[in-house]
């Protein structure tokens, strides 16, 4: 097992190079650049774009940056210059000259938002509470709803309950998320007035720093409401097939035959057979978790990971870009491992090799 | 009787005294509460002099002063003690004779809510900072301003003594009084600036103060900073300007528009500003909303590139002459552009585009301008003349009903009259008036190829590199409002290889001698300059490098329960601090 662990860790090393190589290349590729973006409006000169470009670096070839942003640049030498372009010059009259300050990722430096002027890292993992929150409960709810679910329609195959079920799966994968969501606002918030309108504290919280347990569940009722509806489809269709398997073999008939009660047999021997192939999907949505879920974030002003990421790829924001990849990237890589190994905890006939 | 009349009078004041005495107690009137949907996701660094983001702005111009402040009343810029005033910290500015040398003397009761005085020393402090080019700061403007290729930006700030400083300039403009003064000032004492030409202002960047912006000046001081949720400012109560009766200023993010304006009329929040078009009807039409339209400050217009889009050149060469730069071959003929604009039933575009909620503009300057032009009215629709200024041009109906090149300028004999309008793909309102436009010109013989792509593409083909035929964008006018358009239109801002504002490439000579003359008048006298801002005006309705659309309107709105909402244009928070919340 170690061993096993050891090499798809190694293998993952030359996964996650070619994974940020080719996002570098396909950011940098995309129309426009950051300086353009930041700088768009009629009183910016030329200078000043220039200006900009060099303290962003992004007036360098491709390689140069990925590079930079992989190794730093401190062991690079640049000229200082004042906010007009002139030499910044020292009592002998010569132009100062000073190191780059970047350490580069394979140092922990993630580098400095283009955008805010905030470390991107800070400005990512400062979302993780948040996005974490969302999404395990969302996991944890359409797990718990879509596995009884599921267990229950297929004990009742062909029963209303088990088409009424089908009929809720199609409409939870089918029904678009924002119109679910904003639905769901005006008519808990807006009309009844019973649950908040989005974001996940009180008002008062931002200047008293109270808030109560209640206040909390108040505002995730919503969010994950909407976010587990996806999940709640997939694992009812998921585990309905997978508990009708397990019902046709012959340790059910045998405790049938032994005359146990039906809900034992259901939801403590099949079930627990039946939830075997759900590892193989949960260890895949671990970076979905973590990655955030940009349009039930946007419609309930959460403050996630999703929107973060989504903001800074539409301001080319290239370190918070890079940021989220490799984090989500290794989530991914991780999530998998995890599958691989909880398959193979559950599953004594599994061996790791 | 008039012992009752004396009885009711003293159970009266009795009465009211101690709810008078609340109300004025700092903090205690409850907190203003604003959506923001301004996709501040990533707040950033809030030392103002770091960002300059409009969000930002928002929250850091609650916190920190400029030496010159703007009236919401003049909508000009304003001293300690004017009207609608606030956050201004010069009571007087002297000119130099030769406009050089601009002289502004502070208050010297202001104070950081640490007790620290403001002086001079945060003055100089802030826009060395900004001029150092060590903070990353976005004002390059202040110090960096270039019109028509003379540096206009400040040159140095000198101090005098504790409440006295000169901002020095290269050359006499008319926008020195904004740029000498118009910075945001930090507490220098915080970086322990010591005054020294050698001190490092890298010390700013990733400091503390980015998050956690303190001491302030302002009606409210830093409290809450929840990234991608809310930042809260607090009551200060050393403000020297009046009693600070919201407890606090809330500014949450709310990303999606729809939910903001739902948020506000179900009480969620007690203040908007600039609520989604589609529903202004609604909130106007709510009985606990007091809402207030105003003209406001964004326009879009519809571009034309008057040069050859195959072979696109600079409008000017290394020493400053003009270059040829061909000619577009539909827009390069002005009558061409006079009878597009005739043709294109703006009122419609208003309504379809923005659901009513917009001004048609006559021609560059925005209604709240004090250079507006009163006497200068739009060009209206009139198809009919339409058409027959394109015939008369050389661009008849030909037989499949599109117009054709019969004796046109620069067109091909024969060319279908036919171009591409391009603009950026999810803003919702151009692509409405690219298809207003688009369905309009078609009446006329015109075929429009009308496209939405994404935003970069759109600046690399217009500023970037002017291969375009027609685009669809909008200007944002600064408050107060510098109507000087050189920028926009000057020729020394016409080069495809640096993402040059003038995308059009309009160049008139005239055009640029009266926007000098207008922004070095001597003494800068506003109604001599307003002479000739309205001949400039009427010049670019004439030439028409753009179609004039419209400026579309802005609406702030307040709870009922917010008592002292009186906005006026560009400054709804400017008495913020008297405003009572009933909690």
């Amino acid at each position: 097992m170690t061993q096993f662990i050891l090499r798809r860790l190694i293998q993952a090393i030359p996964t996650l190079f070619g994974i940020t190589v080719l996002t570098y290349a396909i950011i940098v590729a995309a129309p426009g650049d950051p300086v353009s973006t930041l700088t768009f409006g009629p009183r910016t000169t030329k200078a000043q774009r220039v200006a900009l470009a060099a303290q962003l670096g992004t007036n360098d070839p491709v390689y140069k940056q990925y590079i930079r942003w992989l190794i730093g640049n401190d062991w690079q030498k640049f000229p200082k210059v004042d906010g007009r372009g002139n030499p910044v010059l020292d009592s002998n009259g010569e132009q100062i000259v000073e190191r780059g300050t970047k350490k580069g990722i394979l140092r922990g430096d993630f580098g400095t938002s283009f955008v805010t002027k905030r470390p991107a890292l800070e400005l990512i993992i400062e979302k993780f509470p948040a996005t974490a929150e969302l999404g395990s409960l969302s996991l944890l709810v359409g797990i718990l709803l879509g596995v009884s679910i599921g267990v229950l329609a297929a004990v009742q195959r062909g029963g209303v309950f088990d088409n009424l079920t089908r009929v809720m799966a199609v409409i939870f994968s089918a029904v678009p998320v924002f119109w679910l969501g904003l639905t769901l606002l005006l008519i808990f918030g807006s009309w009844l007035g019973w649950l908040p309108m989005g974001g996940r504290y009180p008002t008062n919280y931002f200047l008293t720093g109270e808030v109560s347990l209640a206040d909390r569940i108040e505002h995730l009722i919503l969010p994950v409401a909407v976010l587990s509806t996806g999940w709640i489809a997939i694992l009812s269709r998921f585990m309905r097939a997978s508990t009708l398997d397990v019902l046709s073999q012959d340790y059910v008939r045998t405790a049938q035959a032994k005359g146990l009660a039906y809900r034992q047999i259901w939801f403590v021997h099949a079930a627990r057979n039946a939830l075997i192939p759900i590892a193989t999907i949960l260890g895949p949505a671990i970076p979905g978790i973590i990655g955030g879920a940009l349009i039930t974030e946007t419609i309930f002003s959460w403050p996630g990971v999703g929107r973060t990421t989504y903001s800074a790829v539409l301001t080319q924001d290239y370190p918070v870009i890079m940021c989220a990849v490799i984090i989500v990237s290794l989530t991914t890589i991780v999530g998998y491992l995890l599958s691989d190994i909880l398959y193979a905890l559950i599953d004594p006939r599994i061996r790791l090799s | 009787m008039k012992k009752l009349t004396i009885f009711v009078i003293v159970i009266l004041a009795t009465m009211l005294a101690p709810m008078t005495a609340l109300a004025q107690e700092p903090g205690s009137g409850g907190p203003v509460i604003e959506g923001n949907f301004g996709g501040s996701v990533n707040f950033g660094a809030m030392n103002p002099l770091r960002n300059n983001d409009t969000a930002t702005n928002r929250i850091t111009g609650l916190m920190f002063p400029t030496v010159i402040g703007a009236s919401g009343i003049t909508q000009t810029y304003g001293l300690v003690g004017d009207e609608a005033v606030y956050g201004a910290l010069a009571t007087g500015y002297t000119i130099s004779d030769d406009g050089l040398v601009y002289t502004f003397t502070l208050r010297d009761d202001a104070t950081w809510t640490d007790g620290t005085p403001i002086t001079t020393k945060d003055v100089k402090f802030s826009f060395d900072a900004i001029a150092s080019g060590a903070i990353d700061a976005p004002l390059y403007g202040y110090f960096n301003y270039v019109a028509d290729g003379n540096p206009t930006g400040v040159k140095e700030i000198r101090i005098i003594d504790d409440y006295t400083y000169e901002a020095v300039f290269e050359v006499a403009a008319c926008t020195a009084l904004g740029l000498g003064a118009g910075f945001p000032v930090v507490p220098a004492h915080v970086w322990n600036y010591d005054g020294s030409p050698d001190f490092d202002f890298s010390v700013l960047k990733d400091h503390p103060f980015d998050s956690n912006p303190s001491p302030a000046f302002g009606p409210f001081e830093f409290a809450s900073f929840n990234p991608g949720e809310a930042v809260a400012v607090k009551a200060t109560t050393t403000w020297p300007d009046g009693v600070v009766i919201p407890s606090g200023f809330i500014y949450r993010d709310v990303p999606d528009q729809t939910v903001l304006a739902e948020q506000f009329l179900a009480g969620e929040t007690n203040f908007i500003d600039g609520p989604p078009v589609q529903r202004r009807p609604d909130i106007r039409a709510a009985a606990n909303v007091v809402a207030v339209d105003m003209p406001g400050n964004s326009w879009d217009y519809v571009g034309l590139n008057l040069a050859d889009p195959d072979n696109p050149q600079p409008g000017r060469d290394e020493n400053g002459n003009p270059i040829d730069q061909g000619h577009h071959p539909i827009f390069g003929d002005v009558r061409v552009r006079r009878a597009l604009q005739h043709a294109i039933n703006v009122e419609d575009i208003v309504s379809g585009a923005v659901f009513g909620e917009g001004s048609v503009m006559a021609s560059s300057q925005i209604p709240t301008s004090w250079a507006k032009n009163p006497d200068l009215a739009p060009i209206p629709y009139d198809p009919e003349l339409a058409a027959q200024m394109l015939d008369e041009a050389g661009w008849p109906l030909g037989p499949d009903g599109v117009r054709i090149c019969q004796g046109c300028l620069y067109a091909e004999e024969g060319a279908p009259f036919e171009f591409e309008l391009i603009t950026n793909q999810g803003n919702t309102r151009r692509e409405a008036i690219g298809q207003i436009i688009q369905d309009q010109l078609y009446d006329l013989g015109i075929n429009v190829d009308f496209q939405a792509i994404d935003w970069q593409s759109v600046l690399d083909q217009t500023f970037g590199a002017q291969t375009f035929d027609a685009y669809i964008i909008g200007w944002r006018q600064g408050f107060p409002d510098d109507p000087d358009q050189i920028q926009l239109f000057g020729s020394a801002n016409d080069d495809p290889a640096n993402q040059s504002s003038n995308a059009v490439s309009y160049y008139n000579p005239r055009f640029e001698e009266l926007s000098l003359q207008a922004s070095t008048l001597p003494g800068c006298d506003p109604a001599e300059r307003a002479a000739i801002y309205y001949e400039i005006e009427k010049m670019l309705q004439d030439d028409q490098p753009y179609l004039w659309l419209f400026v579309q309107n802005t609406m702030y709105a307040a709870s009922t329960e917010v008592a002292g909402f009186a906005p006026y244009p560009n400054a709804p928070l400017w008495n913020v601090h008297t405003w009572t919340i009933a909690q």
